[in-house]
């Protein structure tokens, strides 16, 4: 019996010590377009915080919202706000989903610097992606085919912007699919009837980003969505965030945080 | 943010959500921006932030008042109005009706896996129909329990199905060339996806005839195996095919209920009864074509034979056509036009289950069909369907009908 008792006190006694040494996890899962940022974010905090570890995990903004509700996350990444259908069910389930705005993604054109075109209307572009214009010069341009590059379905990106610039309308069958925005943007330098989309942050001087209604995707119309193809980017939480979730997410917002969003090529609040 | 500034924008933003609309706020937003009290960032998030919030409490205020088992319920259903002018050829009479159809279907999940549905519908007890005639004197109409069904999910891509459902929910049906579409089964069904493939097969109870030497044997069934596959790109192009084995095991000297008697009977005194057994086997395939030259083109066709039919009767039937415009009206401005050419020899099938609109839903007839459908606005669809069918042997009288609808869905 004392032998017992013993071994029950040494038990308790080793499993506090265990359970004081261990190390406190936050699970992240959702968006891959949120995906970068989450990971950025995560390592520098875990940097400074070794003894909080943080997974991360991709899935699209569905899987991670319903992580959220079946309680195996505590952040659920989105590339889009929760819909009424999923607050609804998330309620329901006893989960109070508070959104937590991370950063802003915008989507540029661009075409060959030689391209003489400045600026095309949604409308053009609209038609140029779902096969109804075809030559430059339908747009004011030269008197040359218009290749057409997009990402893969598959993307984020291309989900984001087959809503804002093609009403969900299906993509022209002979577009150049591409897996990522460098991609698109390295094809573009080298093709002069092309145009394609990028994050901002894949803007550079060896591609033409040109307007859109005669608005220039740049960080402030971005921020300020003058410019049509703005999208915020979501963190779920299950009420407001306590302890370590808190914590990472103060520090996400934080200017160093935001700093780190503006590198992964997104644009940042601060 | 200084703290004064961060004061200011809580105070006037309180006061800005508790009084004013969405845009106001953005009005209010703007301004903070144009001082310089908030930077732009600050301000996305006040106005995305306050969006989401207003949402989530919309939707919070719509939940508590619902008991739990209304939110694992959905409701869905729909109105037609029918305009039908139909008359035989040689024929000095006419007929015109107008009829209403009104269903309401519902869903519940129970728990996981497992989930109840059923559908209310107008209508009498022909299994054909749930119109209802506008007609004797503005009389009150009957609302009939069109189907009820449990589900349960054995898998991801594995389901039986116990009770009463839709005969395409229990077996895939490319046209009502065999199956009026109001046609609900009664029995079970076991249906599986793997892949391309997929298996549909179920047993469904046709009579019962009370008392009887041997239970099995005596009491009319259907067994249904159908294996198919179903192969497609999305947006570019779909096939579907399948071959359905009907196995019957009592039809021959059965008088059911809704014959039609096209079928070869015999009679006993006044009494008529099936002078022919039915096992069926049916070819069945339907392609799809998306954006060329139309957002779809689509043909269909399907080859049926009574194995069990005597050799010298009509036993077998066909049918194919084509559809043109959009697969299905969802918007307005979507249109569909639709052709289909069927032949129905007169022991081909059992003449209560055919499409009712062609001949009286009769065997023993061909004829053409054409539709058009057009969305009118967001869920309302404007319909014509044109009817020429003759009967095959005996006098040929081609019979008319026009049907011009109305479909409300909600």
């Amino acid at each position: 019996m004392k032998a017992t008792l013993r071994m029950l006190i040494v038990s308790l006694i080793m499993g506090n010590l265990l359970l004081a040494g261990a190390s406190e996890k936050i699970r992240m899962e959702g968006s891959t377009t949120v995906l970068p940022i989450a990971q950025m974010t995560a390592e520098e905090f875990m940097n400074i915080n070794p003894d909080i570890k943080i997974s991360v995990q991709g899935g699209g903004s569905g899987v991670g919202i319903a992580a959220l509700m079946a309680g195996t996350c505590d952040i659920a990444n989105a590339s889009r706000a929760m819909k009424d259908a999923e607050i609804k069910t998330a309620i329901a389930k006893g989960i109070d989903p508070v959104a937590h705005l991370v950063a802003m993604d915008g989507i540029a054109i661009i075409v060959h610097p030689s391209n003489k075109i400045n600026n095309l209307t949604r409308e053009a572009i609209k038609k140029i992606y779902t096969g109804k214009i075809s030559n430059w010069k339908e747009v004011g341009g030269a008197d040359q085919k218009i290749v057409v590059l997009s990402r893969d379905v598959a993307s984020g990106t291309y989900e984001a912007f087959n809503k804002l610039a093609l009403d969900e309308q299906k993509v022209r069958k002979d577009a150049l699919l591409n897996a990522s925005n460098k991609t698109i943007a390295t094809a573009i330098e080298k093709t002069p009837g092309g145009i394609g989309y990028v994050g901002i942050g894949y803007l550079s001087t060896r591609v033409k980003n040109i307007t859109v209604d005669g608005v220039k995707c740049t960080r402030e119309n971005v921020l300020s969505r003058k410019y049509l193809y703005s999208r915020p980017l979501f963190m779920y939480t299950n009420g407001k965030p306590t302890g370590q979730v808190k914590r990472y997410l103060d520090f996400l917002l934080s200017k160093a945080g935001q700093q780190m969003v503006d590198e992964a090529g997104y644009v940042g609040l601060k | 943010m200084r703290p004064k500034g961060v004061f200011m924008v809580l105070t006037v933003l309180a006061l800005t959500i508790c009084t004013s609309f969405a845009g106001e706020l953005d009005l209010l937003v703007q301004e903070l921006v144009a001082r310089g009290v908030i930077d732009t960032g600050r301000a996305q998030e006040i106005l995305t932030l306050t969006e989401e919030e207003m949402r989530k409490e919309l939707v919070k205020g719509a939940v508590p008042i619902l008991p739990g088992w209304v939110q694992t319920l959905g409701l869905r259903g729909d109105f037609r109005f029918r305009n039908q002018w139909e008359k035989a050829e040689h024929d000095s009479l006419a007929r015109l009706r107008q009829r209403v159809r009104f269903r309401l279907n519902g869903e519940a999940n129970v728990s996981k896996g497992f989930k109840v549905g059923f559908g209310l519908a107008t209508g009498g007890n022909d299994p054909r129909s749930t119109n209802q005639t506008l007609d004797n004197s503005f009389e009150t109409k009957t609302i009939m329990l069109d189907y009820a069904y449990g589900e349960y999910e054995v898998y991801r891509n594995v389901k039986i199905l116990f009770g009463k459902f839709y005969n395409n929910v229990g077996i895939w049906l490319p046209t009502d060339y065999m199956w009026d579409t109001d046609i609900t089964l009664e029995g079970i069904a076991g249906l599986l996806k793997f892949r391309q493939l997929f298996l549909n097969a179920g047993v469904y109870f046709m009579d019962e005839k009370g008392k009887v030497k041997d239970v099995i044997r005596d009491n009319p069934r259907m067994l249904v195996f159908q294996p198919g596959f179903s192969l497609g790109q999305e947006g570019a192009y779909s096939i579907r095919s399948g071959v359905t084995y009907y196995q019957f095991n009592q039809t021959k000297g059965m008088a059911f209920d809704h014959a039609k008697w096209s079928n070869s009977f015999y009679s006993v005194g006044t009494d008529k009864y099936l002078a022919n057994g039915f096992n069926n086997l049916v070819l069945a395939a339907e392609a799809g074509l998306y954006d060329k030259f139309l957002p779809y083109i689509g043909i269909f066709g399907e080859y049926n034979v009574n194995l069990e039919a005597q050799a010298d009767t009509a036993n077998s039937g066909m049918t194919a056509g084509i559809v043109l415009g959009t697969e299905k009206i969802k918007a307005p401005g979507q249109w569909q036009v639709r052709y289909q050419y069927r032949r129905l020899a007169k022991d081909a099938w059992l003449d209560f289950l055919p499409d009712a609109d062609t001949y009286g839903g009769k065997t023993d007839v061909r004829g053409n069909e054409v539709s058009i459908l057009y969305g009118w606005a967001k869920n309302v669809v404007l319909g014509i369907d044109y009817y020429k069918i003759e009967n095959l042997q005996g006098k040929i009288v081609p019979e008319t009908i026009w049907q011009f609808d109305i479909n409300f869905k909600f």
